[in-house]
């Protein structure tokens, strides 16, 4: 037992050390591309206006969306976005399954040494931190002109929240990505987990109309759990019951997770050049 | 010609390769709107009228808007570009056509199959009394349609073209795609925009490929109003072409590659 956790450790912290070479490799890329990685924050930049400008513009006409005003709706457009930026700088690597299983570039990760679960889903796109740096910007802007009082009680179960959303949305992305392994080309099908994710960034109330979709952003489709329960527990309206919920969710997608890759790498042939 | 049809089939055959895709595409392209139709549900729930719009008229907008999006959105500028950066152009530039309509019959052939879903969802639309249609109107729509399709891909062609200068430019189609859907009343029609925008808005491609098409097909454009947006249709597609013609042929002077 105690060799088996001294190999895993070993194992991960191997996986990790690639992992930073690799990232580097990718950091060194994007300095040789500057004009490109300056329009990458710049549409970043001009994505988060264009769509706090629509939200503006929404809210010139309304007073409240399913009972939230314009400071709780820029307090999870803050966190929404906040989210977004390390979600795609980081954690949504399991898309790239796809292109790996349909290429046939998979057989060569699987010769590297360390966790192939890891190496296939592995992601780093360091100009797309923009999107964070202003999420954070527009949260704190929000936070400060509501009013609203951050003590430790509500920003340490914010901060371990979003570490949990993140680590969901790699399981689910995972999941995602390796359907490719049964239908190779998938790309219309990773698009609908875009669709999915975009769910996220809406009050969890909006649903309350359509009873099935109600149901299923809290079950089969988890979003509400991704920056709505965080942005609840900085309003100071969490519900505890979903703040469990949350850690619960994010367990059975490892395991959907795991037991779908498993599955789909006995099905995966390749002969890669 | 008949080179270019052979492009256009072969594409075709490309995306019916894969069924279970092509079924996901549909899926992907209904849903993706029906996040759109939940957000406009909510906000028309404090409000009967906004910005000239009822419940039903922002609904059917957006069911135009996507529908033009389908048939006219172009990828030429990820294709372009990645041809560029990975030397891969010059296997293209050796063959006996022209690099241009080559792309445009390949393009063509990957909207086919989405002109289905377009004239199914359309068909609906009709059925279900949400759209008065009539053979004139119908006939307007195709030309501007036609028109839209070029103007989209001149668009894409010219910033995939930037790659000869700039090498890697993915995020700089992805930022100026942003801009034209924004500016063109992808995110919002027109008449959310501050009144002085918008002498301006109507008058950019964006507007007259998208938000125009859209407004027309909803009924809300005068007769003359149709005329002289088809007129600004050709005159950006006059101005694009010229610009292609100059950005291509500078271009591939420029272009360097060592390709196998």
């Amino acid at each position: 037992m105690k060799q088996w956790v001294i190999e895993a450790k070993n194992d991960w912290l191997h996986s990790f050390m690639v992992y930073l070479v690799w990232a580097r490799m990718i950091w060194l890329r994007q300095l040789a591309y500057r004009f490109n990685s300056f329009f990458s924050s710049l549409g970043s930049i001009f994505w988060l206006a264009g769509s706090l400008l629509t939200l503006n513009l929404i809210f010139g006409k309304v007073h409240s969306l399913a009972g939230w005003d314009w400071q709780s709706m820029l307090v999870l457009y803050g966190v929404y976005n906040l989210w977004w930026g390390i979600m795609v700088a980081f954690f949504n690597g399991g898309l790239a399954i796809s292109s790996r299983v349909r290429m046939g570039s998979l057989d060569k990760i699987m010769l590297w040494p360390g966790k192939v679960f890891f190496y296939a889903s592995m992601k780093f796109e360091p100009e797309l931190l923009t999107h964070f740096l202003f999420g954070l910007i527009v949260l704190i802007a929000a936070l400060i002109r509501s009013g609203l009082s951050i003590s430790i009680s509500n920003l340490g179960p914010f901060i371990i929240l979003m570490i949990n959303s993140w680590l969901l949305i790699f399981f689910i992305s995972v999941i995602f990505g390796a359907t490719a392994f049964w239908f190779i080309e998938n790309s219309h099908l990773t698009n609908l987990f875009w669709v999915w994710e975009s769910l996220a960034k809406y009050p969890r109330q909006f649903f309350i109309h359509y009873k099935l979709l109600y149901l299923a952003v809290y079950t089969i489709l988890p979003v509400v759990f991704i920056a709505v329960v965080p942005a609840e527990v900085l309003l100071s309206r969490s519900n505890w019951f979903l703040v469990a919920g949350s850690f619960l969710v994010t367990l059975i997608a490892a395991f959907l997770a795991k037991t779908i890759w498993r599955l789909g790498l006995k099905r995966y042939s390749g002969v890669s050049i | 010609m008949k080179k270019y049809l052979a492009i256009a089939r072969l594409s075709l055959q490309e995306d019916l390769v894969y069924r279970s895709n092509f079924f996901f595409y549909f899926w992907d392209q209904t849903l993706s709107f029906l996040v759109q139709v939940l957000l406009w549900t909510i906000v028309f729930k404090e409000s009967d009228s906004i910005a000239g719009f009822d419940f039903n008229g922002i609904i059917q907008y957006f069911v135009i808007v996507r529908l033009i999006q389908i048939f006219t959105v172009s990828r030429i500028a990820y294709v372009l570009g990645d041809l560029i950066i990975s030397g891969g152009l010059s296997r293209f530039l050796i063959r006996p056509w022209s690099f241009f309509w080559a792309m445009f019959s390949r393009q063509l052939g990957k909207k086919i199959y989405r002109f289905f879903y377009f004239s199914l969802v359309i068909a609906a639309l009709y059925f279900f009394g949400f759209v008065q249609l009539s053979l004139v109107k119908i006939l307007i729509f195709l030309v501007m349609l036609v028109n839209v399709s070029l103007l989209s891909f001149l668009y894409s062609f010219n910033l995939g073209a930037l790659a000869f200068w700039a090498t890697n430019i993915t995020s700089l189609i992805w930022f100026f795609q942003q801009a034209a859907d924004f500016l063109g009343g992808g995110w919002l029609p027109a008449s959310f925009f501050p009144v002085w925008t918008l002498w301006l808005i109507k008058k950019l491609p964006f507007y007259l490929a998208l938000g125009f098409p859209a407004e027309f097909f909803q009924g809300k454009m005068e007769p003359g109003g149709v005329l002289i947006g088809i007129g600004q249709q050709l005159i950006w597609i006059f101005i694009f072409f010229f610009l292609t013609a100059l950005i291509w042929g500078k271009g591939v002077k420029q272009y360097e590659a060592v390709g196998n």
